[in-house]
């Protein structure tokens, strides 16, 4: 009975070790992993803020006129407005 | 006797030892000396004996429980749910001290937070001071050698900045030097993409990213947590009024110009200018005059335009109705002062047309109807006397009489003698034209949050309406209007207070604005301070403003215009000029259908078909 018990506790005790050895193991690669995951969203988070940025810089609306003005094209005005077909009720607005 | 004792089989029992007690196990080290005296040599068993067992029995209790407990551990990272990993202190503290950014109302990126280097020196650790100082300068010209020199000089410091927030490509290029006690920090800089639209909203930071004004002084908290910050602005509001605002500028050559325009249904500025202006990037290179807010810092008499106010008392007090008549004939005389009008028609008026006319005189006696208590009530209603906070961080003064009596009652009643923030003249005007109810204007989206109150009926709400359509049709304000838009407002011209009295040749001007006028949706204010000869009215200098701004705003901001008068607006400009078009040969427009009006499409048809230009 002892030398059962003894048995087992070694069992148990390797059983254990290598468990946890292993856990160990995973958890480690796991936090690796994690961080490189985290370094790669900080990164692409701060890309992205840049482009925000730039795409903000680049669509405002001073910059837009400037594009609008050479290529000729003038605020809209409400005297530029046409009617289209007055007589039918469809369809949506058409640009000349 | 225990099992180890026992003697084997057949053979001569051992001579016990002498000394040994019964259940006691035998001593290692007298073992020897007992054999030498002819005792029995105990076996391995009786020297370990009970004292050993109960030894190993310990140590294996002891690796059981380590096992358990490791057992226990395992179990419990087996079977308890997965915990959301802490965040490690050197992973995120940067990110969680990234200040919020800042959107419009459509989502535009305002101002943002971006990540940036700045170099320093530990003098402890520099072994060339003298190298450095010649090869930094090359790399960075504005680093000068000699600061750099300076800043070295003490060894005992050991960090010194020598330039904050380098470009990517120039902490490349120090970096590339390799010079031994330098060294780099990561930090963030504010950016502000949109540049100077929406400047004096937005404000600006400091070189430690502490809001110095505007949202970013007034949300500087939340923003430093890390919390985006949505605005009520939209910058294509912004952007048209402030180049509507700077065409005049420019051309009445004013000291400054400033304008506002609020969602009259929510209280939300839509738009806040005031010029010069500032580009927030570079804050701390503009004068004070270029960071200074007019729309909501400063404050004016703003003249006429509170005309606006003396008759919607009137009219909800019951004291006049628009066509009840008052004599404009004579000028009132009161203590040393007298009150007269700018275009004095010398006739009674109705009250239609002393608004149209801008009568002093009239606003006088509308004024004096109600007297000052009632006057002092309702200005209070419109909350002229208080200070108005929209959400930035400036938040101007109002200054009233504190002995209102009548003659304060007179003057206030056509805008002298009370001063209040541009902000203040909007948000009032808003309440007069929309439902009768005032709500406190801000530049968040979705408004103060503060509880709106009655100021008016509608019935009065529509006639104060009337009377600001029929200056825009027949008054002052003709330069404001809008070919498809109902536009109403009112004008204003204050002369300066100066040391020696009102003076005579500077003035600010102003016009105040509600469009769509059958249910306005913006109200709008431009104003300019000293505008040139010429320009010194409001009607000649900030209704064109206005009317600008509500001509190229107008569709992107959702007001379907009336097709019948746009037609014919375009049919009389086009007569004006003698222009006859096929309609092979059109002018560059855009087309559209008329679904708010279709009545008048044939009509219209009908127009352009005899104007040749559709057949």
């Amino acid at each position: 009975m002892k030398s059962t018990l003894t048995v087992l506790a070694v069992v148990l005790s390797i059983a254990s070790f290598a468990g946890m050895l292993r856990l160990k193991t995973d958890v480690e690669s796991l936090a690796g992993k994690r961080a490189r995951l985290v370094a790669e969203h900080s990164r692409l988070r701060e890309e992205k803020q840049v482009l925000e940025a730039e795409l903000a810089h680049l669509a405002q609306p001073a910059t837009l006129h400037r594009f609008a003005a050479k290529r000729g094209y003038v605020p809209l005005a409400t005297t530029m407005l046409v009617p289209m077909n007055p007589e039918a009720g469809g369809g949506d607005g058409m640009v000349e | 006797m225990a099992w180890w004792n026992k003697p084997k089989r057949g053979a001569e029992t051992p001579k016990p030892f002498a000394f040994q007690r019964k259940g006691q196990p035998v001593q290692r080290h007298r073992v020897k000396v007992r054999h030498q005296q002819g005792y029995r040599v105990p076996e391995r068993a009786e020297v370990y004996g009970k004292g050993v067992q109960l030894r190993a029995m310990v140590v294996v209790f002891a690796l059981c429980l380590l096992m358990g407990s490791m057992a226990v551990q395992l179990a419990y990272v087996a079977v308890m749910p997965a915990t959301e990993p802490r965040v490690s202190i050197r992973e995120m503290p940067k990110e969680a001290l990234r200040r919020g950014d800042i959107y419009d109302r459509n989502g535009v990126l305002l101002a943002t937070t971006l990540k940036t280097y700045s170099l320093y020196a530990d003098p402890k650790r520099v072994l060339d001071a003298n190298e450095i100082a010649r090869a930094v300068p090359k790399v960075l010209p504005d680093v000068k050698a000699q600061r750099i020199r300076r800043l070295l000089a003490d060894p005992s410091r050991r960090f010194v900045w020598l330039k904050r927030r380098l470009t990517p490509a120039e902490a490349q290029q120090v970096h590339t030097l390799g010079l031994p006690g330098l060294g780099f920090r990561e930090e963030f800089v504010r950016v502000y993409p949109q540049q100077k639209v929406a400047s004096h909203v937005l404000g600006a930071v400091d070189v430690d990213s502490n809001g110095l004004a505007g949202v970013e002084r007034k949300f500087n908290d939340s923003l430093r947590k890390g919390e985006d910050l949505q605005l009520a602005i939209d910058v294509r509001a912004q952007d048209i009024l402030a180049s509507s605002v700077k065409e005049v500028l420019d051309k009445s050559e004013a000291k400054s110009g400033w304008g506002v325009v609020m969602d009259a249904r929510t209280g939300e500025i839509v738009a806040m200018v005031s010029l010069p202006d500032y580009d927030p990037n570079h804050f701390g290179n503009y004068p004070d005059e270029a960071r200074f807010n007019r729309a909501v810092l400063a404050s004016y008499e703003m003249g006429s335009t509170f005309k606006i106010f003396t008759l919607a008392q009137g009219l909800a007090a019951g004291h006049i109705t628009p066509a009840t008549q008052i004599d404009c004939r004579e000028p009132i005389h009161i203590g040393r002062y007298t009150i007269k009008d700018y275009h004095a028609k010398g006739k009674v008026l109705t009250a239609t047309e002393i608004i149209r006319y801008s009568s002093n005189i009239g606003a006088s006696k509308i004024a004096d109807m109600g007297g000052p208590e009632e006057q002092q009530d309702f200005m209070r209603k419109l909350g002229m006397l208080q200070p108005l906070d929209i959400g930035v961080a400036e938040v101007g003064p109002v200054r009233y009489p504190d002995n209102w009596g009548r003659i304060q009652t007179f003057t206030i009643s056509f805008g002298h003698g009370m001063m209040v923030t541009p902000m203040h003249l909007v948000a009032a005007v808003a309440a007069l034209t929309t439902d009768g109810y005032y709500r406190v204007p801000s530049v968040v989206k979705g408004g103060s949050g503060q509880p709106s109150h009655k100021v008016v009926d509608m019935r009065t709400v529509r006639d104060v309406r009337d009377l600001m359509r029929d200056v825009v049709t027949s008054g002052s304000g003709r330069n404001a209007q809008v070919a498809g838009y109902d536009v109403g407002g009112k004008t204003g011209t204050a002369e300066k207070a100066t040391a020696h009295g009102y003076s005579g040749t500077k003035n600010v001007v102003s016009f105040v604005a509600a469009v769509p006028m059958e249910q306005p949706k913006y109200v709008t204010l431009v104003m300019l301070d000293e505008p040139k000869r010429g320009y010194h009215t409001g009607g000649l200098a900030a209704a064109p403003a206005v009317g600008q701004f509500i001509q190229r705003m107008g569709m992107l901001a959702g007001l379907q215009p009336d097709m019948g008068k746009v037609a014919a607006e375009r049919l009389a400009l086009e007569r004006k000029a003698g222009v006859r078009h096929t309609t092979a040969a059109k002018p560059h427009a855009v087309a559209m259908q008329d679904r708010a009006q279709p009545q008048p499409r044939g009509e219209v048809h009908e127009a352009f078909r005899a104007a040749g230009i559709v057949d």
